[in-house]
């Protein structure tokens, strides 16, 4: 049971990470990389 | 309002801006490095972790480090619960929380909601609340200060990659800015009467010869952050309206200077970043105008009393005998005035604690509370939380503006373009989207229904109040909802998340965007956003963009129960 909310938790990482992704290529210039 | 709620809040106010603009100078040294004693201090813990504090990163770095830093905050506080029945610190015994609880939980003190659907005193061994919540406490509300501070530094950049170094930053906000003010509060409290301590929950007898338990624990050190991080998850089931959480009057009203007494400061310390102090006054005096407003609004709808029970003749007037009004659900101790500015307040803000259950309001002053969070609690709002949240609706204010006098739209000197309205709209879009599906959902499936305690429209409030609540970041609880099961943990845990990072995303890559641009000098043509229209253009904003998503549901709710109350 405690992987199903572990996987499902980190399922949620990931589609945060995703938005994340996205908003990065929605930045015109690509910047924001150091 | 009476003369005493008028004085009362005037004295808030003005106490709260005193204390405020002191704490922005100290908040604004520290996160710029500029605290000598910190750094020396600080510098054998880079040396050990490996960190060089000089080196900076972009946006999507400087989230990746939020992300992790969270995920393992999550880890940690889900194992602890898991684990608890082999644990030490747990006098009562309890065993392990279950599966879907300690997600919940977990998700809510990781993301500076702290959702309780579980009860402190019957669940929750002492470790479990001091290194779990407790640090959790910290932690979350540092993410929010660092957020906002990196937003900042957006606009007071210029043709730069870099938002700061996430490590030093967080660490920064926790051990220099939130630990000193707790540990003086905690004290503080402590004088109060707020209790301290690691012993077995004692017996006693009452007068009436029955006998009672009386639950114990280290309540004042996390009261202290609760209140000051924006938390609000309360040590004990009845949250602020405990005697041993809340003992006086005047712990009564520090807590809510608490609560908005870092919100209020970042505002002082955005005008001092950006180089313009009367920045940070016009955000600050939006947030008071429609802080005031809620404040009259609640405390007179409380006021008004029940007509259900004026009809069975009880006098319900404020006189020399009596606080008069709507007294269900309220302590004795605070009376409408109290109970009514600390439901604004910890609404406004993204804290969450509660004297008084929101659920036994009337549906007008119910609804104050839960149209604050709808407004995604930029009102002071929670720690970071509140001020970038009500900086993406100035970013909105200054396009609308210039949509209207036909200018390309600048705010401080930064081009507003395509790329930040995008993640405006994703920022301001996001949480009504997890609030009205999480609602529509709940009441159309068998599951989200069997929680509901009172059928019609006061059930439908209870639902979106929790909604409302876990995905914008409040943790406050209507109460009437039986929350703790594995479909509302999971959905409610869902929006919690989701309601965090969807808003922390695009704010990030707004920062990284703004920091990138030139700052232009301002012109004559330029949109002044310090003045008097600035700020009226600021609420309407807020106002309109902010509840108009809510106004259908909210007229199923609460709306609809005040007309079938007062048609009576």
């Amino acid at each position: 049971m405690d992987f199903i909310y572990l996987g499902l938790a980190a399922a949620c990482g990931l589609v945060v990470w995703g938005l994340a992704c996205l908003c990065q290529r929605l930045q015109p210039t690509g910047g924001g990389r150091s | 309002m009476s003369g005493p709620a008028w004085l009362q809040l005037a004295v808030f106010l003005g106490l709260l801006i005193a204390l405020a603009w002191p704490l922005a100078r100290a908040i604004d040294a520290v996160m710029a490095g500029r605290f000598a004693l910190g750094q020396r201090l600080e510098a054998p813990l880079w040396q050990l972790a490996g960190i060089q504090p000089g080196q900076e990163s972009g946006w999507l770095r400087y989230l990746l480090g939020l992300l992790v830093f969270n995920g393992l905050g999550l880890l940690a506080v889900y194992a602890l619960q898991r684990m608890q029945h082999v644990l030490p610190l747990n006098p009562q015994g309890f065993g392990a929380v279950t599966p879907d609880s300690a997600f919940n939980t977990a998700i809510s003190f990781m993301a500076n909601t702290n959702w309780q659907g579980y009860g402190g005193e019957s669940t929750m061994g002492y470790l479990v609340q001091m290194l779990g919540l407790t640090v959790q406490n910290f932690l979350s509300a540092a993410t929010g200060l660092v957020v906002v501070i990196a937003l900042v530094r957006g606009f007071s950049r210029h043709s730069a990659k870099a938002i700061g170094n996430v490590w030093v930053d967080l660490t920064r906000a926790t051990v220099w800015v939130l630990l000193p003010l707790s540990l003086l509060l905690a004290l503080f409290f402590v004088s109060q009467g707020v209790i301290q301590n690691l012993s077995a929950y004692l017996q006693a007898s009452t007068l009436e010869g029955g006998a009672q338990t009386l639950a114990m624990g280290p309540v004042a050190s996390q009261l202290a952050i609760k209140m000051l991080g924006t938390n609000g998850g309360g040590f004990f089931n009845a949250n602020s309206a405990h005697p041993f959480e809340n003992p006086t009057a005047l712990a009564n009203f520090v807590q809510m200077m608490a609560i908005f007494l870092i919100p209020a400061a970042l505002c002082f310390v955005f005008g001092r970043m950006v180089g313009d102090r009367r920045q940070g006054w016009a955000v600050l005096a939006a947030m008071v105008v429609m802080f005031v407003g809620f404040v009259v609004a609640a405390t007179t709808f409380e006021q008004q009393g029940n007509p259900v029970l004026a009809a069975l003749g009880v006098d319900q007037a404020a006189s020399a005998w009596q606080a008069g009004g709507n007294m269900e659900g309220k302590e004795l101790r605070f009376g409408i005035n109290a109970s009514s500015l600390f439901a604004v307040v910890t609404t406004a803000a993204s804290c969450g604690a509660v004297n008084a259950m929101h659920d036994s309001f009337t549906p007008l002053g119910g609804m104050a509370p839960m149209v604050l969070m709808q407004l995604g609690e930029v009102v002071f709002g929670g720690v970071g939380a509140g001020l970038y949240g009500m900086l993406v609706f100035a970013i909105m204010a200054v396009f609308i503006a210039g949509l209207m006098i036909g200018r390309t739209p600048a705010y401080l000197g930064k081009k507003i373009e395509a790329h930040e309205m995008r993640m405006v709209a994703i920022a301001v879009l996001v949480t009504p989207l997890l609030v009205l599906l999480g609602t529509a959902l709940a009441v159309t499936t068998e599951a989200g229904r069997a929680g509901i305690q009172d059928p019609g429209a006061h059930g439908f409030s209870e639902v979106l109040y929790a909604l409302t609540s876990a995905a914008n970041n409040n943790g406050s609880a209507f109460a009437g909802l039986s929350a703790n099961t594995p479909f509302y943990n999971v959905l409610l845990g869902l929006a919690m998340l989701f309601g965090r990072f969807g808003v922390i995303v695009p704010v990030l890559a707004m920062a990284g965007s703004l920091a990138a641009k030139q700052r232009a000098a301002a012109t004559d043509g330029t949109l002044p956003t310090h003045g008097p229209l600035f700020v009226a253009l600021l609420i309407g904003t807020v106002l309109l963009v902010g509840l108009l998503n809510y106004v259908p549901a909210l007229a199923l709710g609460p709306v609809a129960e005040h007309l079938m109350l007062w048609a009576r």
